[in-house]
């Protein structure tokens, strides 16, 4: 049997070579399949209980991930999977910037096509009580609420939950608890030494590098961007990934669901030329809305927001590139696509965002979060 | 090789009867899983029969969507992957789940950068209406066969996209909706995992769609009538002193595995509640949760007994983690 199956696979490399020969095959391309996955349950000591701050289905949801990637005939493989207190603060930050740093290991290690990060996010959000009609007005940081340390630019921001308001750039960040922690167990992609993606494709513009290589980052966290900071908040991070997914509420919180990961994963087998970021916001819809009296409906929608969140939210899915319609066609890379290294970002000066929301906004809605 | 003792000593008549009944319903389970398959791949959808007192599911099928597979002249493909059933074209792909039933429809829209890069905007400005899209989503469902009397509510959810170069501010628009069913059975009980959402074009063809509504048993929602007298007639504050002090008041519904979930179906009633502590109210300032010492919202599960359950889905662990590099 095995050497009829070396004869068989020698004749079909054969035939691959001849065809790609005669056809004029395209250059080859350096391909990440690896999926990096991150979970913390316990941020204190077990059993997991949600009343002391403990996320008891991050580790399902993060395998829910990885079991609906990766399975014989899959174009993935598990490239790292770590949990509770092996996820250190450390993985995810960048040696080149801050020598604790040790993504290239970890998170951001080369060959990835996808890293999950599924944790805690911060409470900061840099609103103050001023009411607003326009983001000309919103010139003061230092009236803005605690936590976090407020900064221009402002913005008159409004959700569903919140009438229009002042609101500054505070720094985001994902929270572990990991046994060697370095940084607090905070994990600043805006304002710390945290670089994704720098590969050699996307060359060392980032001044980090190239040894990074994840094209896909995943944070599945609370306010993992708050609007109308999206730029502001991820610019830093962007070093070449082509692609950031995340939630971004609009008062209320990310629900910790366990089956956000599985259902994403489960666009991928249903059609792997379908775009990741589409399947992303698809995935919102997919999960069950919130039904439960005393979590904060979304007021906007008479049965109560959910999806994946406690109030009002959006999966979004930013891409960063060198130019806006580089930035723009991230977005479109679906399964296949997101492995070809060659889809790394040139460059962090434009960006393109999509969102799916679970609430209503009217079509004829251009500013959405903001009072221009 | 030495065999162990249990696997060297001979079968008793009462083992051998066992291990070929055993041997047997192996043998039509993996049958009838196959023809179920066969059959579900090949089925032109419609109502699941329940039990009697149970509710009908619904198969949804591309005979029944109005998702555009391919283009003019062109012939679909069938194909069986990844354990779904697929009708694939040059415009998208619907694919069913050959275990629970699930379909999901969606376009071939990826690409690599330097395809798509400079492509003109090819989607038409959006014109729709929130309502109206509810409107014509359920429109659709309905005629589709989705039972009128299952359809608790229906709410759309909001597509938008913007850009920007360097300190620019995005420039946001809406692209569309999606409009998502909610069911209940028994009259008033949701059916939590149950789902059926589409996004409609200016025209009406779909151009994303999730349809999963399995059949009900009359057993599940019995239950779900039995834990909804216990919490809310004169038992209520003997059931509720059952549960851990501290909750806020809950509501009956009827769980199912989820469309992703690889294990067997599951389908339970349960009084589920939330902790009202963890709860945020209006305000960004006020966003629930999340500070690490803090408490996290979660809802809760429990059955008849008062005891809590963890859900399919939130039982899943794939075993330790992979040790450290350093």
């Amino acid at each position: 049997m095995k050497s009829y199956r070396d004869l068989n696979s020698f004749v079909l490399t054969l035939c691959a070579v001849s065809a790609a020969f005669l056809l004029g095959a395209p250059t080859a391309r350096p391909d990440s399949t690896g999926i990096v996955i991150e979970s913390v349950n316990e941020f204190n000591a077990p059993p997991c209980d949600p009343m002391t701050g403990d996320l008891c289905n991050s580790i399902a949801n993060g395998d829910g991930f990885v079991r609906g990637m990766v399975f014989p005939g899959s174009r993935f493989f598990l490239g790292a999977r770590w949990t509770d207190g092996t996820v250190y603060d450390t993985d995810f930050a960048d040696p080149e910037i801050n020598a604790a740093g040790q993504d290239s290991l970890y998170f951001d290690r080369p060959g990835t096509a996808i890293s999950y990060l599924t944790a805690h996010g911060i409470f900061d959000h840099g609103c103050s009580n001023r009411s607003c009609s326009t983001t000309a007005v919103c010139t003061n940081p230092s009236t803005a609420m605690p936590p976090g340390v407020p900064r221009m630019p402002g913005s008159c921001r409004f959700s569903p939950m919140d009438s229009p308001r002042c609101c500054y750039m505070v720094d985001r960040a994902a929270a572990v608890h990991g046994s060697n922690d370095r940084f607090g167990g905070l994990v600043n992609y805006t304002g710390g030494p945290i670089r994704w993606g720098e590969s050699p494709e996307a060359g060392g513009w980032a001044g980090a590098g190239t040894n990074g290589g994840t094209n896909v980052v995943v944070l599945d966290i609370s306010h993992g961007v708050l609007p109308t900071f999206w730029s502001q908040a991820f610019r830093n991070a962007s070093a070449g990934v082509q692609l950031i997914l995340t939630m971004q509420t609009a008062g209320g919180d990310t629900a910790m669901v366990a089956n956000r990961g599985e259902t994403f994963a489960t666009y991928f087998r249903t059609n792997q030329q379908r775009s990741v970021a589409s399947a992303w916001k698809d995935t919102m819809n997919s999960l069950p809305a919130n039904i439960v009296p005393g979590i904060s409906f979304c007021p906007s929608t008479p049965s109560g927001g959910g999806h994946g969140f406690n109030g009002c939210g959006c999966n979004v899915a930013l891409g960063f590139d060198k130019t806006l319609d580089r930035a723009k066609a991230a977005l479109r890379e679906g399964w296949v696509n997101i492995t070809h290294d060659n889809n790394d970002a040139l460059g962090n000066n434009a960006l393109w965002v999509e969102w799916v929301c679970n609430y209503p906004l009217p079509a004829t809605d251009h500013t959405a979060w903001e009072r221009p | 090789m030495q065999l162990s003792a249990s696997g060297d000593r001979p079968y008793s008549m009462g083992e051998a009867i066992v291990h070929k009944l055993l041997q047997s319903l192996f043998m039509a389970a993996s049958l009838a899983a196959i023809c179920a398959s066969s059959a579900l791949a090949q089925s032109k959808g419609g109502l699941i029969a329940s039990d009697e007192g149970g509710a009908s599911g619904y198969q949804h099928s591309m005979e029944r969507s109005r998702f555009v597979v391919t283009g003019s002249d062109e012939k679909p493909r069938v194909v069986e992957e990844f354990g779904f059933s697929k009708v694939i074209g040059s415009n998208g792909v619907v694919a069913t789940n050959l275990r629970n039933g699930l379909v999901v429809a969606t376009q071939n829209d990826g690409l690599d950068k330097a395809s798509s890069s400079g492509l003109a905007e090819s989607r038409a400005e959006y014109l729709l209406s929130p309502e109206m899209h509810n409107d014509k989503v359920m429109e659709y469902f309905i005629a589709a066969g989705i039972p009128r009397d299952q359809v608790g509510g229906i709410h759309a959810n909001t597509y938008l996209s913007g850009g920007a170069v360097g300190d620019e501010k995005l420039v946001i628009k809406v692209d569309g909706y999606a409009s998502v069913l909610q069911r209940v059975v028994g009259g008033k009980f949701p059916v939590v995992e149950s789902a059926a959402w589409a996004r409609l074009d200016n025209d009406g063809k779909s151009i994303s769609e999730w349809v999963y509504w399995p059949a009900i048993p009359a057993r599940v929602i019995a239950d779900a009538r039995s834990l909804a007298e216990l919490t809310t007639g004169s038992r209520r504050a003997e059931y509720l002193a059952r549960l851990p002090a501290g909750l806020s008041t809950g509501v009956v519904v009827i769980h199912h595995s989820t469309a992703a979930d690889e294990g067997p179906l599951e389908m339970l009633a349960t009084y589920d509640v939330f902790d009202p502590q963890s709860s945020s109210s209006n305000g960004p300032e006020k966003m629930s949760m999340i500070q690490v010492q803090g408490q996290v919202p979660i809802v809760r599960h429990f059955d008849q007994e008062g005891i809590e359950r963890r859900l399919p889905s939130e039982r899943l662990n794939l075993g330790p983690p992979d040790p450290k590099l350093k």
